[in-house]
């Protein structure tokens, strides 16, 4: 019987010594979510492009329209061919798969497009069979377009959600240092931000958008020459002879160029917080007429040669608090002059064409004016159709392409009535 | 007969029996039969042997028969509460803390190496209540009714703070474990039980810093633990 007890007794004694081990023990894990870029190295870039068969269109950007042929920006991806002889019965062709491809111009079977960094001359004098015939690399060494950067890494083509657990402390009630990951992140609006906006971001908890936005390369052609901005620069190049650029200086023109129009020996550029006119009569020394200012918003812009005409709008990307159409003055380039301004619903992008202008707004959908008389646009609509909603419309020879989220509509303009008749529809298949 | 139990009355034998009740006097029998007679403070009684499971005679008291010993189990269903208290140190720079916690189970006993039951209850630590849900097991070595036990739970648990956390802090809780040994009185249908052990509870303290990204600060409560159950036969 004493076993029995003296057996309790010599365990508790022992309990009683590891007593000081009754203590509590921590382990912290930091577990977050990430985007983690893909690279590619420049040379995989470079082999990269390549013609293949039709493929769905996802997402519109800009949009070429060249010898009864649409040509298709899906941005980040390459260009979709369609053709257009017959607007009513439109036929894709193919896809010209160009990585990092965000804008493109062409000319006499040639095309301009931008690939990352490096600026391609295709020849396209046959659309299913394109050739690369000429490449600039490293043209546009600051490009960050959508969060598509070039580094000492590579290109970045892609963003991977990635999720990762790693320790970080073992101390109970201590405050826990936070870790954040290097590479930053990236956001569904399309924003890169780099290490130290991603730690900013981290700390302020995700209060709001980091602010650090990218820029899209923006692409015309005018006076046998290739104008591209990218970001706050714009390059030019000599296209005499369209297979053979020649690249000439670069120009400083300012942050936040949305809209580059061309018109007859002047480039009307809309940026978020006004419309510069450049004088490119002498091409490769581009000369600033004026530089027209209003509030900050997101501003397209469209000339028909005595009047520019910009709308204004407000959102989340444009930073403003304006929807209105104004109407400039702009027979004295060097001077313009708001002559009008009419409130609008939230328009994007619009057209002028024979007089009618075309305006894109927002979810109260197209508006059709008489130009005629700019004093009174506003008492000349023409036409208010509330159920087509698009961001933007291309009128070219009475044919009329309004952009949306779910295609490309094309339209007939009734020269008499001065309404328009669809055709038919392009799909885009856009990813949620 | 009535002066020499007297004489006798230091040095009274045992007798257990069987539904744990105990009876101290001398054996007046001189050999086991079915029916044996024992002299209680002077009076002269007489018990079934059926119903006897142990005789433990006084080792002065020389009795011609062999030890006796019939020993059972009580099978059975039992509802138990205990109460207890917890020691040890939430980090390396406190002193030992002593926190209370009462738990209720229900047990099945079905021999005495397997207990086996279920049980709930609370642990309130300084910065949380642990609310933890258990299987539990205790073993018997020796007598049913007065024995060594050994014994061990594991289950998972509910937390919650008790200060006043930020709205981005959520604790929850995890598993838990508690063993050790003790001690097992039966009176009857009545338990006692006294046990020492170590015990174990896992809790999470999470902080969603923002939709992307969480600390996630595992706590083991590691705690000696001084118990004392009463359970209920039937």
């Amino acid at each position: 019987m004493k076993k029995f007890y003296q057996t309790p007794l010599i365990l508790l004694v022992i309990s009683a010594v590891v007593l000081g081990s009754c203590t509590d023990t921590c382990e912290t894990v930091s577990s977050y979510t990430f985007f983690k870029p893909v690279f590619i190295s420049k040379e995989e870039l470079r082999k990269a492009i390549q013609f293949q068969s039709p493929q769905e269109i996802n997402q519109s950007g800009k949009i070429y329209f060249i010898n009864d042929h649409l040509l298709i920006n899906e941005p980040n991806e390459g260009i979709h061919i369609i053709n257009n002889e017959n607007p009513e019965t439109p036929q894709n062709l193919g896809f010209i798969k160009i990585p990092g491809n965000f804008d493109l111009a062409a000319v006499d079977g040639y095309l301009y497009v931008d690939s990352y960094i490096d600026l391609v001359v295709l020849d396209i004098s046959d659309l299913t069979n394109p050739i690369e015939v000429k490449r600039f690399n490293d043209i546009f060494p600051d490009y960050n377009a959508y969060g598509y950067y070039a580094s000492e890494d590579g290109i970045v083509t892609d963003w991977v959600e990635t999720t990762t657990s790693e320790e970080i402390s073992t101390e109970c009630d201590g405050e826990e240092n936070y870790h954040y990951y290097p590479w930053g992140y990236r956001y569904s609006g399309g924003i890169a931000v780099d290490m130290l906006s991603a730690e900013s971001f981290n700390k302020n908890s995700g209060s709001s958008s980091p602010g650090v936005g990218g820029s899209i390369a923006k692409f015309t052609i005018n006076n046998d020459h290739l104008f591209m901005i990218d970001q706050s620069e714009m390059h030019i190049a000599d296209i005499s002879n369209p297979a053979s650029p020649m690249l000439g200086a670069k120009t400083e023109i300012g942050w936040g160029i949305e809209t580059i129009f061309p018109y007859q020996d002047m480039l009307f550029i809309g940026s978020n917080d006004g419309m510069y006119i450049y004088d490119v009569s002498a091409p490769l020394s581009p000369n600033l007429l004026s530089n027209y200012s209003h509030v900050r918003s997101c501003d397209p812009v469209v000339t028909d040669g005595k009047y520019a005409y910009v709308t204004l709008r407000s959102g989340t990307q444009c930073q403003g608090f304006t929807n209105q159409l104004e109407v400039i003055d702009i027979q004295d380039p060097s001077n313009p002059e708001l002559l009008e301004t009419y409130p609008m619903y939230n328009p994007h992008g619009l057209s002028i064409s024979d007089g009618r202008i075309f305006i894109c707004d927002g979810e109260a959908g197209l508006k059709i004016y008489n130009a005629g008389n700019i004093h009174q646009i506003d008492q000349n609509l023409i036409k208010h159709y509330g159920d087509i909603h698009a961001y933007d419309v291309i009128v070219q020879d009475c044919l009329v392409m309004l952009i949306g989220d779910d295609g490309l509509r094309q339209y007939h303009c009734n020269d008499f009535a001065g309404d328009i008749t669809y055709l038919s529809t392009i799909e885009f298949h856009k990813e949620l | 007969m009535v002066c020499s139990s007297v004489l006798l009355y230091g040095q009274t034998d045992r007798i257990y029996i069987k539904n744990g009740g105990l009876v101290k006097g001398k054996i007046y029998s001189e050999e086991l039969s079915d029916t044996i007679e024992v002299v209680i403070e002077g009076s002269l009684i007489q018990l079934p042997l059926s119903i006897i499971e142990e005789i433990q005679p006084h080792p002065k008291n020389h009795h011609d028969f062999e030890p006796y010993k019939q020993l059972t189990f009580p099978k059975g269903w039992s509802t138990g509460i205990s109460g207890g208290t917890v020691f040890g140190k939430q980090n390396e720079n406190e002193g030992t803390k002593v926190r209370p916690y009462f738990t209720i189970s229900q047990i099945y006993r079905q021999h005495p190496l397997l207990n086996l039951g279920f049980g709930t209850g609370i642990f309130a630590y300084r910065d949380f209540n642990v609310y933890p849900v258990f299987l539990e097991y205790y073993a018997l070595m020796g007598k049913s009714r007065n024995a060594l036990m050994l014994y061990g739970a594991a289950g998972k648990s509910w937390a919650n703070s008790t200060q006043e956390l930020a709205e981005n802090i959520e604790v929850t809780g995890g598993t838990y474990f508690n063993a050790g040994i003790g001690w097992h009185k039966r009176v009857g249908t009545n338990n006692l039980q006294i046990k020492f052990g170590y015990v174990v509870q896992v809790i999470e303290e999470t902080q969603e810093l923002n939709n992307n990204y969480d600390l996630i600060r595992t706590r083991n409560i590691n705690r000696l633990a001084l118990q004392l159950n009463y359970y209920f036969n039937y």
